[in-house]
């Protein structure tokens, strides 16, 4: 149990995040709306991004079927080698876990639990959360307020880990990699047999445009990145490409044909990481 | 209480308290603007930080539709009222041109054969007799981040310091707070609450433990 709690633990540090950056904000081009900043002066940045819970809690209030070969296989858990790929993996998992439990998959919820535990163990992460964390949660289980106390301490404690270990570069992969998932399992999920714009799936992909410019500024503003931040920055702006081509539709939100392309390349840069091409 | 139930618990409880964490000051714990809360929940996506006179912060986050938001900024109610805004940013092809190209084609002198005939007093080159010039302009296409002015709190006529609506299409929206550079001489918490109610309770809250829509 206290393993299953610790485990959500790092899922949410997947799906929600916010962190700082400190930039000189540049003249932002706003000649026909609000410049908003004028001076160069120093902004702080924070970025929020959803967490996948709500678009699997949406997708299954809206009875869109489960669909179990959209989780990630746990045969290939060794063929994630590098931290870089592990750290991204884990994001994935922990997304899984979450698609499972909002849809009351327990088998599923704990094989997906098994890998990303093992990848978390891997990386060092346990040593964010000890066992004092997991027994205050397990204690308290039934007092919200408490949680909220005890989950502040915890996330304070995985961050201030991860930056004494020098691993900061985990974090952004980690919700990479949660949000890559949770918008190919939106992807998968879409079974009409004739295109509406008004599906819900389709809605949901849509959606996940907005949450990718936020990752595409939140790993813009990060420095010193690696090379496998290059990929995913490429793979994004790609993305972003496709996505942006809904915007010059005269009538239709989007179109069948951009639909298709959006969930493709989505699929495409999911299963460039979980290695099943 | 079986284990996924529990799982889903600690996922919800955790993911709305997440994202309101400082890193600095307990911003969190300052329980600034509570007149404000009304029924929404703002531990989700509020931004809780502390600002030096001068420098501003911008949180940028995803509203989603079918919900509806609340948003504001407070500080210390010993301090006047930080100003903020908020914006929602917008993608827009701009075209721009990336070059011009210029080819000029000569007409020359011919026979009666349509042959071009050449000048014996100038080395032989053809005799010009008129000139075009074919302009090729090339045009490149960027995409550009444009923002629109959503709520601006120095321009607020509302009896209410706070800017609330129900989504309709899910959208990005940035919140900008300056910090005067006179008035917080050692700056202070300047917490964004962002507030979000769900409009029609679903069977995925329920199972995920009673929706938190009180912030105390």
């Amino acid at each position: 149990m206290k393993n299953l709690i610790y485990l959500s633990f790092i899922f949410l540090l997947v799906g929600t995040f916010s962190c700082t950056t400190d930039t000189t904000e540049k003249d932002n081009q706003n000649a026909d709306t609000t410049k908003v900043n004028e001076n160069n002066q120093k902004t702080k940045q924070y970025y929020n991004l959803p967490s996948p819970i709500e678009l699997y809690a949406d997708l299954n209030n809206a009875s869109v079927p489960f669909k179990l070969e959209g989780l990630n296989s746990t045969d290939k858990l060794n063929e994630y080698v590098s931290t870089s790929e592990k750290s991204l993996m884990l994001g994935v998992y922990a997304s899984d876990i979450a698609y499972c439990a909002v849809y009351g998959m327990s088998d599923q919820t704990m094989n997906s639990f098994a890998a990303a535990k093992k990848l978390a163990d891997d990386l060092g992460l346990a040593e964010g959360f000890d066992d004092k964390i997991y027994s205050r949660i397990d204690n308290n289980l039934d007092k919200p307020d408490s949680l909220d106390e005890i989950s502040t301490d915890s996330y304070s404690m995985a961050i201030n880990y991860l930056r004494s270990q020098n691993q900061e570069d985990i974090l952004p992969l980690l919700i990479f990699g949660g949000w890559i998932e949770s918008a190919y399992i939106a992807s998968e999920s879409y079974n009409a047999s004739k295109f509406s714009e008004q599906d819900v799936v389709v809605n949901k992909v849509l959606e996940q445009g907005f949450l990718l410019e936020n990752l595409v500024d939140y790993f813009n503003s990060l420095e010193n990145k690696s090379k496998d931040f290059e990929t995913i920055d490429k793979q994004m702006a790609d993305l972003q490409e496709l996505y942006d081509q809904t915007q010059d539709n005269k009538e239709a939100m989007i179109t069948e044909e951009q639909f298709k392309a959006i969930t493709a390349k989505i699929i495409e840069i999911r299963n460039f990481w979980t290695k099943n091409q | 209480m079986n284990s996924i139930t529990k799982l889903s618990i600690a996922m919800l409880v955790f993911a709305m308290s997440f994202s309101v964490k400082s890193y600095a000051q307990r911003c969190d714990r300052m329980k600034y603007g509570s007149d404000y809360y009304g029924d929404y929940d703002f531990r989700m996506q509020s931004v809780f930080s502390t600002l030096l006179p001068g420098d501003t912060s911008v949180v940028k986050t995803v509203v989603y539709a079918g919900k509806a938001y609340r948003i504001f900024v407070a500080i210390d109610e010993e301090y006047p009222p930080v100003h903020w805004k908020i914006t929602t940013p917008y993608r827009v092809t701009v075209k721009k041109i990336k070059a011009i190209k210029h080819d000029t084609v000569y007409e020359y002198k011919r026979d009666e054969d349509g042959e071009i005939i050449y000048d014996e007093n100038n080395d032989y080159k053809p005799i010009v007799t008129g000139m075009t010039v074919d302009t090729d302009t090339l045009f490149e296409s960027k995409r550009v981040q444009k923002e629109k002015l959503v709520f601006d709190s120095e321009k607020n006529n509302s009896d209410n310091p706070y800017w609330g609506k129900i989504i309709r299409k899910t959208h990005r929206l940035f919140v900008y707070v300056y910090m005067p550079t006179d008035v917080y001489p050692e700056g202070d918490c300047a917490n964004v609450y962002i507030g979000r109610k769900f409009l029609n309770a679903s069977k995925s809250q329920s199972r995920m433990g009673k929706p938190r829509i009180d912030y105390h």
